[in-house]
Parts: structure tokens; sequence; C-alpha cells
């Protein structure tokens, strides 16, 4: 397992967590979209995030190989929230199955958040599910990212 | 077809900080930062203003470009904007850092984070392009549109309503009733801040089971006591997720519990301001969640000042006016004795063993029910009250009608043994039903 990606957050940021992510435009600008699940795999040290290319078309246009990226994910019930960053490896439509686990990733965050008194309207235009492309990208900073004095702290980083 | 421009007043909905918000930045090696933000805050159509609180790479990184994008959700229905931003400046004093800084505040203490959302700065911002997230796969229908509500219409209505009265408590009447029938706000009070501003006390209501009159609310706790400590209005639209608010019930008997909404999910409360000076707050609530929009706050500020400044114009008038007294029949003083127990401390009066009331309205009771049995009176002008020095009124002179109404209702609302009636303007009178035994409770009080 690698040193900047743990166990318990390679656990945490494929679970029932809300997820932003951000890429870089060509003004030089943020991108913002939201992430329909994510997973990281231990042999190829990528962490692969899934976007909704129809609903986010700023995100994966510019979400280019070599590219640069953050996202964060967030557990709902505490605020417990981290960001990672890195850099893109590649980007290509979702297979079956990770359509398939995005599909999932919905249902379990849509019964979350309601029994967290969050009304489906209100994650009406969040989650989404269809038209999936999968971002491959390497970790190369982690940060705490929780509501309070330590947000934005480093944990994490293969860079001084 | 072309899509309607996107105006940031229609967007007011995603800027009360009930799905937070997300700021990205890009940073000197051209890495994104993405961060939530607590709020947006509309100041004009071409400006909103961002609360600086931990995220110090996003302020750095906005130091260097310049710019920022944010996404905005709206509680309602969902929908997603997101804003371009040029940033403008920074302020940590102003009317926008109050403003901002208030409603941190209240949301702190309503989530039950007191402290943890303290404002350093507010950062303004020109919005140079707004966009639409096109919902690729909606989980539901669209909302309902709301029906449009005339609100300068039903204010101005009200307004002339309360302008249209002379006496104070038929402004106070006038007042709410034109709230809860031109504007249809179900659920609301007014309180009066005592002598020091420490604290409001609850003089009129509407929508409730019972009225509550005497209830008190520290000045700086809750929804209301935070809109007298900083006399600005404070909107709360969605309570779903934060902490109800807390209301003055305790296990001291002398606390009149604050009528309320078993689970209210918006509330909103606007100070009363005339001469400078904090009158009072009107506050209403509803059970349903974005009930009161800004618009409706706007509308209750007219109101409130309105309000603020007729009560203190009927309270000179009514000190101006010559009682022409007419003596009233005498109390059969062969009925029953009640107790009437006045403590010098807090200027509190017991009835019996019932609490009633304290404070001003308190130390104006003995002094009515004291200078009957001293003399046999029991009319009493504003003008005669206002010379006695024993009440100690100089410091809020202006406040006596309110005053007076709050014992007289209080009254009312106790159905006890005594009662204030109005014979005319400037002027009260003690009734009775018995013969008040009078016990002071702490130490011997200075006779005038």
């Amino acid at each position: 397992m690698s040193t900047l990606i743990s166990s318990e957050l390679a656990d945490f940021i494929s679970g029932p967590v809300m997820m932003v992510v951000s890429t870089r435009d060509q003004r030089f600008r943020a991108t913002i979209g939201r992430g329909t699940g994510a997973l990281y795999d231990e042999a190829t040290g990528l962490i692969d995030l899934f976007v909704c290319r129809a609903q986010w078309p700023d995100v994966v246009e510019n979400a280019a190989p070599g590219g640069k990226i953050a996202a964060t994910f967030v557990r709902p019930t505490d605020y417990l929230c981290y960001q990672i960053k890195g850099v893109i490896e590649d980007i290509t439509p979702a297979t079956e199955a990770e359509a398939a686990r995005g599909q999932l990733y919905v249902e379990r965050m849509l019964t979350l958040m309601e029994a967290l008194e969050v009304r489906r309207a209100q994650l009406s235009h969040s989650l989404c599910a269809r038209d999936l492309m999968r971002i491959g990208f390497h970790p190369s900073d982690v940060f705490l990212q929780s509501p309070g004095p330590h947000a934005g702290e480093r944990l994490a980083g293969v860079t001084a | 077809m072309t899509r309607p421009v996107i105006r940031l007043g229609d967007l007011r909905n995603s800027f009360e900080g009930v799905i937070p918000s997300i700021i990205g930045t890009i940073d000197d090696d051209g890495m994104p930062n993405i961060s939530y933000l607590s709020h947006v805050y509309y100041i004009d159509e071409t400006h909103v203003a961002l609360s600086n609180q931990f995220f110090s790479k996003t302020a750095a990184n906005v130091r260097r470009l310049g710019v920022a994008t944010v996404m905005v959700v709206d509680a309602l229905s969902g929908a997603q904007h997101l804003l371009d931003l040029q940033f403008e400046q920074s302020c940590d004093s102003g009317e926008v850092f109050e403003r901002i800084s208030t409603h941190l505040d209240v949301m702190s203490h309503l989530r039950g984070h007191e402290g943890l959302m303290k404002l350093k700065s507010a950062d303004i911002y020109r919005v140079t392009q707004i966009r639409e997230v096109l919902a690729a796969a909606p989980l539901a229908p669209p909302p309902e549109p709301r029906p449009h509500r005339d609100r300068i219409s039903h204010a101005a209505r009200i307004i002339s309503a309360i302008g249209a009265e002379a006496d104070s408590d038929t402004i106070l009447d006038a007042a709410l009733d034109g709230l809860r029938d031109e504007m249809a706000f179900r659920n609301l009070m007014v309180l009066l801040p005592n002598e020091d501003e420490t604290v409001l006390t609850m003089v009129a209501s509407r929508g409730y089971d019972r009225y509550g009159t005497g209830a008190e609310v520290p000045v700086g706790t809750g929804v209301i006591g935070m809109t007298a400590a900083s006399k600005r209005p404070v909107l709360i639209a969605d309570l779903t997720r934060a902490r109800r608010y807390a209301r003055a019930i305790t296990g001291d008997t002398t606390q009149i519990p604050l009528p309320g909404l078993e689970a209210p999910q918006c509330q909103m409360a606007v100070p009363m301001m005339a001469k400078g000076r904090l009158r009072g707050v009107i506050f209403a609530e509803s059970e349903l969640s974005f009930a009161f929009t800004h618009e409706d706050e706007a509308a209750l500020g007219l109101i409130a000042n309105q309000l603020a400044s007729c009560l203190l114009l009927a309270d000179l008038q009514a000190q101006a006016v010559q009682p022409s007294i007419a003596l009233p029949p005498a109390p059969d003083t062969d009925s029953r004795r009640f107790r009437f127990r006045y403590f010098l401390h807090d200027d509190s009066v017991f009835i019996d063993n019932d609490y009633l009331i304290r404070g001003v309205p308190g130390r104006l009771l003995y002094y009515f029910v004291r200078k009957f049995t001293e003399s046999g009176q029991r009319d009493f002008s504003n003008r005669e009250i206002r010379r006695d020095s024993s009440l100690r009124l100089p410091d809020f002179k202006d406040n006596l009608e309110t005053r007076l109404i709050l014992l007289r209702r209080r009254l009312d609302e106790k159905a006890g043994p005594l009662r204030l009636c109005r014979p005319e303007r400037g002027q009260v009178r003690l009734e009775f039903d018995g013969c008040p035994e009078i016990e002071v409770v702490g130490a011997t009080p200075a006779l005038p």
C-alpha cells in the first residue's frame, strides 16, 4: 500500500462520500464538477475517479493526460474531508462494470443523504451515473479538508 | 431557443448555505485547489461576498491570480450554477462584513459550533459570468414555481394601517394583523428591549396556542437575541439540519416560556430601529423551509421601522396628554384578599404564589398598587409616572407606553385579581377583584 494513500484513505474514497473534482481550463481558471465514485488501485498507484461527461464537460475536456487535477472526498455524516491532488495518467469512457459501479454509488449516496434529511430534489442535479468517464490520476498530495482550524493541513505528499 | 439571461438575484436560494458552495482556484504550479464554502453572500446584481474563514490556500491563489470559480446549489430545486469571479477587495469591517459576521454567528449557534465559524474577512468579488449546469439525468422533477408576491404593495398597506393608529396598543395590533393577513406570516411576535438592552421581552404575538406575554430572550442568544445584538436582520431559510432554536425554557419559575413552533424550518427576525436606537425585534417563523424570502425580509424591515417610529411617537404624545379624570367607583375592599409580593432585587412581582412579571413593568405595577394602598389612587397619567423619581425612569422615558402595554397584556393573560385599563390616552387605571396585601422582599423601599 502506498504511503501516500493508506488503506484507510483508500477505503474512505471508495465509500459513500460526496466528491468534487477540478481541472484547469485554457484561461487558467479552475473547472468544477462532481464525481460519481472513485477507487484506488494499489497495483498501479492510480486513483480512478468517475465523472459524468454530459454534465461536467469543462472538467472532462480539460482532463488531459499530464494535466493536473484535484478532488475532495467528504463524508456527509461528520464532514470528514480530504483533498487529493495529482497528475492525470489517462481518461477513458467507463466500462460496463464501472458504469454499474457508478449507479451503485448514486443509490448508496441517495440512501445516506436522505437519512440525513437531504431531500432527493436537492441532490437531483448532483448525482449522475450517465455517460461516465474514468479519469485515472497519480496522487501527489493529500490534505485534510474538514471544517475547522486544521483545514488545508497537508497529510502526505511526494514533493517537499 | 435562446436561454434566458441568468441574474444573480435569481440565485438567492443558492446563497443560503443549506447545500455548501464550492470554490476552485489555481496555484503557481497550475494545480487546482477546491474547497467548500459555508456561504456565498449576494451583494448586488454584479457582486458577491465570500466568507474567508479557513481556506488559506484559496486566499493565496486568489491573491496571485485574482480569479476564482464558484459553484452554488439551489437548496429547493438542486439546480447548480457556476460563477466566474474576479476579486475586488477584502474587508474586515463595515456593513458587508458585519452582515456576514452576524449571519455566521447565528448559523454557528444553530449548528452547535459556537466560535468555529468566526469570520476573518469578507472578500468581495465581481461576477463576470454565470453558467447553469445542465443536469444530464435529474433525479427529481423541478419544483412548482412559487407564485409572485408583491411585497412592496403589502408593506405599503401595512405601513399605512400602522400610521393610521394613534395608540400604542392599536399600532402593535395593526402591525401584527397586517403581517398575518396581508403577508400570510402565520407565526410571529414583537419583542421589546429592557432599559439596558440585555433582555428582550415579548409584548405581542400571533399564531401560537398562547400569547406568552412577558417571555424573555437574552440579547445575543438565538435568532431573536442575535438580531437585537447586531441590529441587523437575520433570515435562516432552512433549519432542517440546524440545532433547534434555544427557547427560554428553564427550571426558573420566573421564566415565562416563549411561544414557538415545535419544528420550525424557517426563521426571520428584523430589528425595529428609530432615532438610531433599537426599539424592538419582529420575529416570524414557519414550518416550511424557504417560507420567507429576502423580499420578505426587506418588506419586514420597512414595517419594523415604521412600527418603531409610530410607537415612539405615540409614547411622546401620551406624555403631553393632560388627564381629565372622572373618579371611578372604589374597589370592594371587603372582597377576597390576595398577596402581592414585590422583590426589590429584580423588580419581580408575584401574585399569591404565581410569578407575574419583572423589570420595569414589575416596578410600575408595584408603584400603582402601593399608591392605591396609601391613598386610594387608581388613575395614573403617563406624565405623573414619568415625573416620579422613585420609578427611576430617566434613561428610557420613551419606552413607557410599551412597558404599560406589556404590563396590561400580561395582567389580562394571567386573568388574576389585578388589571390595568386605559380610560383615555396617556392614562391608566388600576382595577381589582379583591384587596392586595403588599409584601416587599429584599429591603425597605425608599418612599417618594
